[in-house]
């Protein structure tokens, strides 16, 4: 990072820190909600939505923001080795969430079709 | 005159059951001496004389063919009617009454804002739902089934969230010979029938009719959800019935009163019958108390009124379209001789007649003004004034008019138990006994009235029986045989049993009354009192059950039970006794439960006197034997039953008795459970690799015109040897010269560039985090570099100012130290920005070219052994500040340039 080159462009890193913030909203709101009852698969479907849209949606963003940065600023450079870890893990991060969540999903559609 | 009569012999043929059970209920007015001969009739009015609460539910049905069965909406009239009658009920009583208003078609739809209180000696409440019916006349989307599952369903649910404490009645009125039909076009059922909208949405429409009747019908489902509150009743009126003759009706029959295969508990209601709509109102009417036929006239009629009677309602229907006469002649005596005059359209509310009498009157149906019913009621407000009540009275309603009369002394037997405990104490010989007194009171206020100061033409016999509070079944008693009279009325009277079961009970008292030389029926009134049978030491009581909630398949859950201790003795509850147990009523099919304790703990709880003690315990699916998961869910709903012994006192023991409600889920498939999170893992993997993908496969292209219009290139020859460019004078010379540069050459889908004889194509690699998107040469087998530091001889997308060198890596001479032979060099310059020109970057490439060249032989091997530096890299992500040491401007070929 130490040829990081301020004036030329910035990496719309806060799009990364809004999608690892938005993947622990899902995944708290999962645990604290936790759905109950007949018919809980609904609201676990929607929960495990949002925690897929929670990663892939500032993932998706960022890689649009950022290539426009360095379109737009043809000399920029940065350390890359570090935003791909961070882009990396919130795709990990996310994807456990969502793993996570789609574990209690499977279990309730599991007893809505058992029980007919 | 003839339609009428056939009319009149129709109504009769339909009420054939009930004067049989009334010439019976007269006959048991004089001695009963069998309980099973004692027939239990219900009344509304008493119900609510007890228990001080009612709900009550009316089911219209708004099916499509009900338009024509009715085509003069007369089941609006009979809403009416019987909207004025529980208003009646109210004043008598003192008590509101809630009504909710509903329709029965496709589902259970509401048509009031939940129960609408209607509040003694008031109107608006009555007024409200009277508008509310008149919308009943006007078809709703309701209207495409006849789906009595879903509806009976929401009818059931909405009486179950009424306090348990309140007389229920369920009116459910419905038309047509089906029982349960779903549209044949696009099905639904309640989607708490699931396996049922499955069959609907495969078409299976027959099976799906089979599997919601069995809904119904089985046990635990809908019918015994219905019939298990102890203080519901429910009255049907089924219209266009083929004369009776139909499988439907007899489904529709069995689901009200029993005796076919509809329902297991014991049913409590009554189902009326007609084919001709006219009959309505007046079935309606009589939903109150069933069983009681009143006076009726045909045309216009006379009364002889006596003193001893202090109101009359009058309920005419089929008042003819041309006949607007209707009028009531008071007798000549009266201050104001001159007919009251009931315009049709016109309601009276409340005129008073002679300071003494009171007339209301309303016209009932949807559209008033060209009514055929009339409700009007009669009071004699003054009792010490009867010029304007006794005498003859003339009523003309029309020639063509059917009129039902109601007369009513104000006058019932009240059972006035000492402290106001009716309790009869079981001995050890199982008899037991309680002396309690008589009282006659007006309903209107209340009051006792000796019976000294009764009217001397008014006469009454007071008979009696006892019934279960539960099954509403006679059982035997004392009062079987005891008849009360009005010279007896004031004497002790008991109430023993021998040999029933601890528990509650009712004493229904029926006073029957007679006017000496008055030839009409009188209403008989009745009251009922409940009574518990119980033991010396009364047993515990549950003061609540904490709900259990989720059941979740076969495992217990757990709830506590908060028991309070007996006033007289301790008590101990036994889970493991026999007569502890889960009396389910409403559950998911073929589903029973059991009551355990929780792990270690002890059995024989003790439930101290005057303690109050809360137990936990566990509930938990009867597993069949082999079977270890539930494949079933639904609403549960029921009694948990505990046996109390009593510690150191002889006696029964006593079941003791909490409500409770659950939800069972059914166990989940581990299989099916595994196979689920896979597709969802895979889901939510795929998802982000596919939005990777879409992004860089749709947007990795160059620029369009409007940058590459402004970019020229041109493809030079590049000579070299042992490492050293030996034609660098002719590059530099050439970079020079603006006339071999032409602008550079995109393909229309901007996937590809051609710059000399050369084509470079845009590769996509999401996966590649350094190199997303760049475009490679088509012939794969050159080697190079490029002014950005990839070491490849890729064109970034961006079209900045760039150099590329290539040559062909079997040109190469892979033992040689250092390169001998011949490459092109492609000088890229854009004119967008202040970027390197053609000559610096020629400058550029002849500086690094020493390096380039010395890399060659390695990378042709490289080449040969099949080495690709593509692929995933999200972990390790190369820098890319160290390999741009030209610094041409150009970052590097990852990023969205041809957007």
């Amino acid at each position: 990072m130490d040829e990081f080159n301020a004036n030329e462009g910035k990496q719309p890193l806060q799009i990364l820190f809004f999608g690892y913030a938005a993947v622990v909203l899902v995944f708290v709101a999962s645990i604290v909600l936790a759905p109950k009852g007949i018919g809980a698969w609904a609201p676990y479907l929607l929960i495990w939505l949002f925690s897929v849209i929670a990663y892939v949606a500032p993932f998706a963003i960022f890689y649009l923001a950022n290539s426009k940065v360095e379109r737009e600023h043809a000399s920029f450079k940065y350390d890359r080795k570090v935003v791909n870890t961070a882009r990396f893990g919130l795709l990990v991060v996310g994807l456990a969430s969502s793993i996570y969540i789609s574990f209690f999903l499977a279990t309730e559609i599991s007893k809505a079709l058992n029980g007919g | 005159m003839a339609k009428q009569m056939i009319k009149n012999l129709l109504r009769k043929g339909s009420a054939a059951a009930v004067a049989l059970t009334l010439a019976l209920a007269s006959l048991a007015l004089g001695a009963v001496t069998n309980p099973s001969a004692a027939e239990d009739s219900y009344s509304f009015a008493r119900c609510v004389q007890d228990k001080k609460a009612a709900n009550v539910l009316v089911m219209m049905d708004e099916s499509g063919s009900v338009y024509q069965s009715d085509p003069n909406n007369l089941r609006v009239a009979g809403a009416e009617v019987l909207i004025s009658r529980l208003q009646r009920v109210a004043d008598t009583y003192s008590t509101p009454i809630n009504v909710m208003l509903a329709g029965f078609g496709d589902t259970f739809v509401q048509r009031t804002d939940n129960w609408v209180a209607l509040q003694p000696k008031a109107t608006d409440g009555s007024d409200s739902l009277v508008s509310t019916a008149r919308k009943f006349a006007q078809k709703t989307p309701n209207m495409r089934e006849t789906d009595t599952l879903s509806s009976l369903y929401g009818a059931t649910n909405a009486l179950a969230a009424a306090p348990s404490n309140s007389c229920k009645l369920l009116v459910f009125f419905k038309d047509g010979l089906d029982f349960q039909s779903f549209n044949k076009n696009k099905p639904t059922v309640d989607p708490n029938f699931k396996d049922i909208q499955a069959m609907l949405d495969k078409g299976k429409n027959p099976q799906a009719e089979a599997a919601a009747i069995d809904e119904i019908c089985r046990k635990g489902g809908v019918a015994d959800a219905l019939r298990v509150d102890d203080n519901i009743y429910t009255f049907g009126v089924a219209l266009n019935t083929n004369n009776g003759q139909n499988e439907g009706l007899d489904a529709f029959r069995s689901l009200i009163e029993g005796g076919g295969s509809c329902g297991t508990l014991p049913p409590k209601g009554k189902l009326l019958t007609v084919d001709d709509s006219s009959n309505l109102p007046s079935l309606f009417g009589s939903a109150l108390d069933p069983d009681f036929q009143p006076s009726t006239h045909h045309g216009a009629f006379t009364l002889a009124m006596p003193r001893a009677l202090a109101s009359v309602n009058m309920l005419s229907s089929g008042v003819s379209s041309t006949f607007d006469d209707f009028t009531i002649t008071l007798p000549p005596t009266c201050s104001e001789p001159a007919p009251i005059k009931i315009t049709r359209g016109t309601d009276i509310n409340g005129q008073t007649v002679g300071n003494s009498v009171k007339v209301t009157a309303k016209w009932a149906g949807a559209n008033p003004a060209d009514s055929q019913t009339l409700n009007v009621t009669v009071s004699h407000t003054d009792l010490a004034d009867d010029k304007c009540w006794v005498g003859s009275w003339t009523i003309n309603p029309g020639s063509d008019t059917n009129s039902e009369l109601y007369f009513d002394a104000d006058l019932s037997a009240v059972a006035t138990f000492t402290n106001d405990a009716a309790v009869l104490v079981k001995g050890e010989d199982g008899k037991a006994s309680q002396s309690f007194k008589l009282a006659v009171q007006r309903p209107s206020d209340s009051s006792v009235v000796p019976a000294g100061s009764l009217d001397p033409a008014l006469d009454f016999k007071i008979t009696g029986y006892l019934r279960n509070a539960a099954t509403k079944e006679p059982v035997a008693s004392s009062w079987d045989n005891t008849v009360v009279t009005k010279a007896t009325v004031d004497a002790d009277q008991t109430l023993s049993v021998d040999g029933l079961d601890l528990g509650d009970y009712e004493l229904v008292l029926t006073m029957d009354v007679s006017v000496k030389d008055f030839t009409e029926r009188l209403s008989p009134i009745s009251t009922q009192k409940t009574i518990k049978i119980g033991t010396p030491a009364a047993a515990p009581t549950i003061s609540g059950v904490t709900e259990f909630k989720d059941i979740d398949g076969a495992n217990r859950k757990q709830a506590n039970v908060t028991f309070v201790g007996s006033p007289d003795a301790d008590f101990e509850i036994s889970i493991a006794d026999m007569k502890t147990q889960v009396n389910a009523v409403q559950f998911p099919k073929d589903i029973e439960y059991e009551l355990f304790l929780p792990a270690g703990t002890a059995d024989n709880i003790k439930i101290g006197k005057n303690a109050t003690v809360t137990v936990p315990v566990e509930i938990g699916v009867k597993l069949e034997d082999g079977k270890t998961d539930v494949n079933a869910q639904g609403a549960v709903r029921g009694q948990l039953l505990f046996a109390a012994k009593a510690v150191g006192v002889q006696q029964d023991v006593s079941q003791v008795k909490g409500e409770f409600t659950a939800t069972q889920l059914a166990s989940a498939n581990p299989i099916s459970q595994i196979l689920w999170t896979i597709f969802f893992m895979a889901v939510g993997i795929a998802l982000p690799i596919g939005a990777l993908i879409l992004i860089t496969v749709l947007l990795s292209r160059f620029p369009d015109k409007s940058v590459s219009g402004n970019v020229t290139s041109a493809a030079f020859n590049v000579q070299y040897a042992n490492g050293e460019v030996t034609n660098a004078a002719e590059l530099t010379s050439a970079a020079a010269d603006l006339g071999k540069f032409g602008y550079i050459d995109i393909a229309e889908d901007r996937k590809s560039a051609t710059v000399g004889m050369d084509k470079f194509t845009v590769k996509v690699n999401p996966f590649g985090l350094k190199a997303i998107s760049h475009a490679e040469l088509s012939n794969s087998s050159e080697i190079g570099a490029n002014s950005t530091g990839d070491d490849k001889p890729y064109m970034s997308l961006n079209l900045g100012s760039e150099w590329i060198f290539y040559t062909g890596s079997t040109s190469v001479d892979l033992f040689a130290e250092s390169s001998t032979g011949s490459g092109t060099i492609v000088l890229i310059v854009s004119y967008n920005s202040a970027a390197l020109t053609a000559p610096e970057l020629m400058a550029d490439f002849l500086r690094t070219s020493s390096n380039i060249l010395k890399k060659l032989p390695e990378k042709s091997s490289a080449g040969i052994i099949g080495s690709d530096s593509s692929g995933f890299d999200f972990g390790s992500g190369s820098s890319n500040n160290s390999g741009n040491t030209s610094s041409n401007g150009n970052s590097g070929n990852d990023g969205f340039v041809g957007i």
